[in-house]
């Protein structure tokens, strides 16, 4: 499958998507769902297809949050209509078309599969992650409409502790990937202080279960503001670092300067060595 | 006046003024960490080491941080502790399974308390050093001789990924004092030898016509197994625990 093939998916999959919150709009839930579940197989295949995008089978980017977090929240959204949560599911094109609009209207630079990438824990680790952040952003959006229509679902609950599974094992993977590459399961780095302040957030939600001073609105407060949170820190700042629009194509300079972790994670710029002898021979 | 102590240590209240601190501490770090690149140099020395090379005013969230985790962890002490004698005492009341289910919370914080001792193991203890990945370059921990014999790069043969590089590899000639043996290593392929890891990692940007500088980190980390350790189990008991309590809050049935 072309790199074409799999984008013209995702296009049809983002249409399928925009009807879904159209028709939702128009309090057909029923048939939102039918357009959501259509966009969800449309993107499956699209995000199949880009595992070949370089030629070689890759799941570099694959999971790449501005890619994968809309299949993530569709996916949501289908296990709600399995639950016979029709509204809901339908309420979740909410979520689901603006994510994949922002990917076609600020389009992501996927770096070639790099040295550091080439492990199952590099993968599984965005994999887990990108689906913890969908859960959170899904319990924040739940949590709002709880505020708002006073009903008294706890699916937003539910949602935010699914979450905090999702990003317990997101950390163990990702430790191991870090232990093994970078041999430290912890970084000084933002990237990881990030992570350790979003896990903490949502273990000090699990904990307001067991403070009686808590009752459920108080707790979707915490689940609307943990959401916000991971949407600035989990989801926008992370999916900036790869927008082509804020990332343009970097002349290397010399290669004394200490590399970024994006940059070691993705291992050498494309066509950066342009030595014949060295790219022939491979040893210095 | 320890009994006043005891029961604030072990309220659920300080669990959530703790948590949300620690949030905030956190985020701020993450900017000091982004923002000046001397808490890279963490990553590359022990806690005590660094500090005796960097202390400065901009250190304070590294303090505040560790403060709020050895208050956690004291917090974290006391409610398990509190929760254990609790359930000890009704053991004889409740079903063997559901007795193992109200217990594996504890053991959750249990296993918590291993991560964050574990890290306190890799921070403070063990050791750290960084070999720059030339050929002939050669490190000595006490006895022990490391040097690089020969490095090697390899790239992709697909036509969209020409010029990607794909491996690093490295052969390393380890002498221990009685025995000489050489070994390769590879970047996600460390090595293990007389206790101590040794890692292949990039020092530098690679260059238009240059190949990346590499290096190797040799590593001692006592707090290793504790924390992969008590990772493992806090997130398996999640797995297990919070779908069978739904299930019990909703009269067993799925809901």
């Amino acid at each position: 499958m072309t790199v074409t093939t799999s984008s013209m998916l995702f296009n049809a999959a983002a249409g399928f998507y925009a009807g879904s919150l159209l028709l939702y709009l128009l309090k057909r839930y029923r048939l939102s769902c039918w357009l959501l579940g259509t966009g969800f197989v449309f993107q499956t295949a699209s995000l199949i297809g880009r595992c070949w995008r370089w030629g070689v089978f890759s799941l570099d980017g694959v999971f790449n949050g501005a890619l994968f977090l809309p299949w993530c929240l569709a996916l949501l959204a289908l296990l709600f209509l399995l639950r016979g949560r029709q509204q809901g599911a339908a309420s979740m094109s909410w979520l689901v078309t603006p994510a994949i609009l922002i990917t076609l209207a600020l389009p992501v630079q996927i770096p070639p599969p790099g040295p550091f990438t080439a492990t199952w824990s590099s993968p599984m680790f965005f994999f887990l992650e990108v689906l913890a952040v969908a859960c959170f952003l899904a319990g924040g959006w739940f949590a709002w409409r709880h505020l708002r229509i006073r009903d008294k679902d706890p699916l937003f609950n539910h949602l935010a502790i699914w979450g905090f599974i999702f990003y317990s094992l997101a950390q163990v993977v990702g430790a191991i990937w870090s232990y093994l590459g970078w041999g430290a399961a912890f970084h000084w780095g933002e990237r990881h202080l990030q992570s350790a302040a979003i896990w903490c957030l949502y273990c000090g939600y699990l904990h307001t279960h067991f403070d009686r001073s808590f009752d459920l609105r108080k707790k979707a407060r915490w689940a609307l503001s943990g959401a916000l949170v991971v949407l600035v820190v989990a989801y926008a700042l992370q999916v900036a670092a790869h927008l082509t629009v804020l990332n343009p194509a970097k002349t290397p300079t010399d290669g004394t300067s200490q590399v970024t972790a994006a940059q070691q994670v993705h291992g050498a710029v494309p066509n950066a060595c342009r030595n014949p002898k060295l790219l022939e021979d491979g040893d210095d | 006046m320890i009994k006043r102590l005891w029961t604030a240590m072990a309220s659920i209240r300080l669990t959530l003024w703790l948590l949300v601190l620690l949030t905030v501490n956190l985020f701020i770090g993450s900017f000091y960490a982004k923002a000046m690149p001397v808490f890279g140099k963490l990553n590359a020395q022990l806690f005590p080491s660094w500090l005796m090379a960097h202390n400065t005013g901009h250190n304070w969230w590294i303090f505040t941080l560790f403060g709020l985790l050895f208050l956690l962890a004291m917090n974290t002490a006391a409610c398990t502790l509190e929760r254990l004698s609790f359930l000890m005492r009704r053991r004889g009341q409740h079903r063997r399974t559901i007795f193992t289910l109200l217990l594996a919370p504890s053991i959750m914080h249990l296993c918590f308390l291993f991560i964050i001792g574990g890290h306190a193991l890799t921070e403070f203890t063990g050791s750290k050093q960084r070999l720059p990945a030339e050929v002939g370059e050669q490190v000595s921990i006490e006895d022990l001789r490391i040097t690089l014999l020969d490095r090697h790069y390899d790239y992709w043969q697909a036509p969209l990924l020409e010029g990607v590089m794909q491996q690093c590899t490295a052969i390393l000639q380890l002498e221990n004092g009685t025995s000489v043996e050489q070994r390769e290593i590879a970047i996600l392929e460390p090595i293990f030898w007389q206790g101590y890891t040794l890692h292949l990692g990039m020092a530098g940007k690679p260059g238009v016509d240059t190949l990346p500088p590499l290096q190797i980190t040799v590593k001692k980390d006592p707090g290793l197994l504790p924390i992969l350790f008590g990772n493992t189990v806090l997130c398996l008991l999640m797995l297990w625990y919070f779908p069978q309590i739904r299930k019990i809050r909703n009269g067993g049935q799925k809901p």
